[in-house]
């Protein structure tokens, strides 16, 4: 998918179709889920969504990495969502509700869990194929022989693909601690 | 927390999640559980049985792909300006047809569980049959024709997926009527000589004149289909569902009557639209669905999500807290399937979900048991649903 970043971020920049259509492969789904959670319709979370990735492109917008677009975009989401909620009727209940979503952290949880989704995604899509099932069903919570059952293996056999899977994603997530530290400063 | 740091904490999560903490990330992450107890329960969240397929599942609730091409549409009509007329000078919504042609693929992935033998369910695609005013009968897929309909200064065109009447210059004849009938596990696309869009969805029939003349524009429909009515003040535009009638005057809606149902449904996305059942009728406004329960013969209306009900036709199923019984109706007829299930409770089940129409029911299958709430049995084209 993302060959190189920067050569993306720069095509992005200049607002090549294929760098944009990357973009919604990689955001448009979380954002429009983050959105979703301040105005609780997926109609208006994706008119939102749109509408930023769209000035996005209007304003040939650059960024320098990775990071800083996504902060951008999640920001922009959040700000956008707020405005609207503030727009709603201004109701004691709708004024709580406000409130509750103001808060950073309501938007902060939600960008981490969003962003886990993606990190583990990511690791388990990186699996080569009988490890990446064995891994869903371990991140949906199932125990070696639960796993063993569904499969049709020996809980031995699950075992030791877990191990072999392990040793995988700790070289495979290795690359994010090198993107993080760049970035992080 | 910030932003960077939020991004931090959910690297350490997925690390703490695969088993593959080093030492000084579990010490990092037991200092970021210790500092907040929000940060306690948002780690309890996380680390929950179902959390990765309850995201999973969310994933599916947005496209990408249509939401992308819609963004598309606004860069370019500001790069450009592009103005599309049909004949009679109306302004005709291009973009839909362009965009719904890029869909009709059909795909079939066969499921990789080990130890899987199980057939595939392919997807329904573009097929019906037409059949012409003095009873020829054509089929329509692959099929591609152009010609001048003979008695009528009606152009008919057929490629691939539509059909497309054009009135050629305004000239007189009497009415010549012809049928469109979609098979199951079908559906197919027509452009009435008005310039109305219809989009017919499987085990449907629509029976309509060539070219329209005199007060009105009737079309006569069994089954269920989309239509994108050009406007024309002069001429309302009705479609005739035996028990009960659509008015329109232009307009985009959904029109639904099978005759194993037990109701008609009509769902407006833009417009007015006026439904007519002998005694009663009932003025619509967007966003709303008017249904007639033919036992009875009571209609009611109510505001809905029209995506819901119109999502077929831009190649999507969409469900929002629906019972799999429903479901089923749907899906059968596209995939030419028959649905048993074990027990009332069954039925009963709800899911909310938006499915891709072209994958296989295999792949749906493959959602749906994901939940852990159903089990499916396949034996040829037969499906049993138990808990």
């Amino acid at each position: 998918m993302l060959v190189n970043e920067q050569i993306w971020l720069q095509e992005l920049g200049k607002g090549e179709d294929n760098a944009y259509r990357e973009l919604f492969r990689l955001f448009y789904a979380r954002l429009g889920n983050l959105a979703f959670h301040f105005v609780e319709e997926r109609a208006v979370a994706e008119d939102i969504v749109q509408d930023i990735l769209y000035e996005l492109w209007t304003k040939k917008l650059h960024f320098e990495n990775f990071i800083s677009l996504k902060v951008y975009l999640y920001r922009m989401v959040r700000s956008r969502c707020l405005d609207i909620l503030k727009h709603r009727k201004v109701e004691k209940k709708y004024f709580q509700e406000l409130r509750h979503k103001e808060d950073s952290e309501f938007f902060l949880h939600q960008f981490l869990e969003d962003e886990l989704y993606i990190l583990l995604k990511k690791a388990i899509s990186s699996l080569p194929c009988p490890l990446r099932r064995i891994f869903e069903l371990v991140l949906d919570g199932c125990d070696n022989t639960e796993i063993a059952g569904m499969l049709h293996l020996s809980v031995d056999a699950v075992k030791s693909h877990k191990k072999r899977g392990k040793k995988i994603l700790q070289e495979k997530l290795k690359g994010f601690i090198l993107l993080y530290a760049l970035f992080s400063r | 927390m910030e932003i960077e740091q939020a991004d931090r904490i959910a690297y350490l999560l997925s690390r703490h999640i695969t088993d593959t903490l080093s030492s000084e990330e579990h010490t990092e992450l037991e200092r970021w559980l210790a500092f907040d107890i929000k940060n306690q329960e948002l780690w309890r969240k996380v680390c929950r049985r179902g959390f990765y397929s309850e995201k999973e599942m969310l994933q599916y609730l947005y496209d990408d792909e249509a939401a992308f091409r819609k963004v598309q549409i606004r860069c370019h009509r500001r790069l450009f300006r592009e103005r599309m007329f049909r004949w009679g000078g109306m302004a005709a919504v291009i973009v839909v047809v362009v965009g719904v042609s890029l869909l009709w693929m059909c795909l079939s992935r066969s499921v990789e569980l080990p130890g899987d033998d199980r057939v595939q369910l392919t997807a329904g695609e573009s097929q019906a049959i037409l059949i012409l005013g003095h009873g020829q009968r054509i089929e329509l897929n692959c099929q591609v024709k152009d010609s001048i309909i003979p008695g009528t200064q009606v152009r008919l065109n057929i490629s691939g997926e539509v059909i497309d009447y054009r009135q050629e210059s305004a000239g007189s004849s009497e009415m010549d009527f012809n049928i469109v009938e979609v098979p199951r596990k079908g559906e197919y696309r027509l452009i009435l000589s008005d310039g109305t869009k219809v989009w017919l969805n499987s085990e449907s029939r629509l029976k309509f004149p060539v070219a329209f003349y005199g007060r009105e524009r009737r079309v006569y429909l069994e089954g269920e289909a989309y239509f994108e009515v050009s406007e024309n003040k002069d001429m309302p535009f009705i479609v005739d569902m035996s028990k009960a009638a659509v008015k329109v005057l232009g307009t985009s809606f959904n029109a639904r009557a099978y005759p194993d149902e037990s109701c008609i449904y009509a769902t407006l996305a833009e417009g007015r639209i006026l439904l007519d059942a002998g005694g009663q009728n009932l003025v619509l406004q967007p966003q709303e669905q008017g249904v007639l329960e033919l036992v009875s013969g009571k209609m009611t209306c109510k505001k809905v999500d029209v995506t819901l009900y119109s999502g077929w036709k831009d190649g999507r199923f969409i469900f929002q807290e629906q019972t799999l019984e429903n479901m089923m109706n749907t899906l059968s007829r596209w995939y030419d399937i028959q649905i048993f299930f074990e027990s009332e409770a069954v039925r009963r089940m709800t899911f909310s979900g938006n499915l891709k129409r072209y994958d296989s029911f295999n792949k749906i299958i493959e959602l749906l048991e994901m939940t852990g709430m159903a089990h499916f049995k396949i034996n040829g084209k037969t499906i049993l649903i138990s808990e």
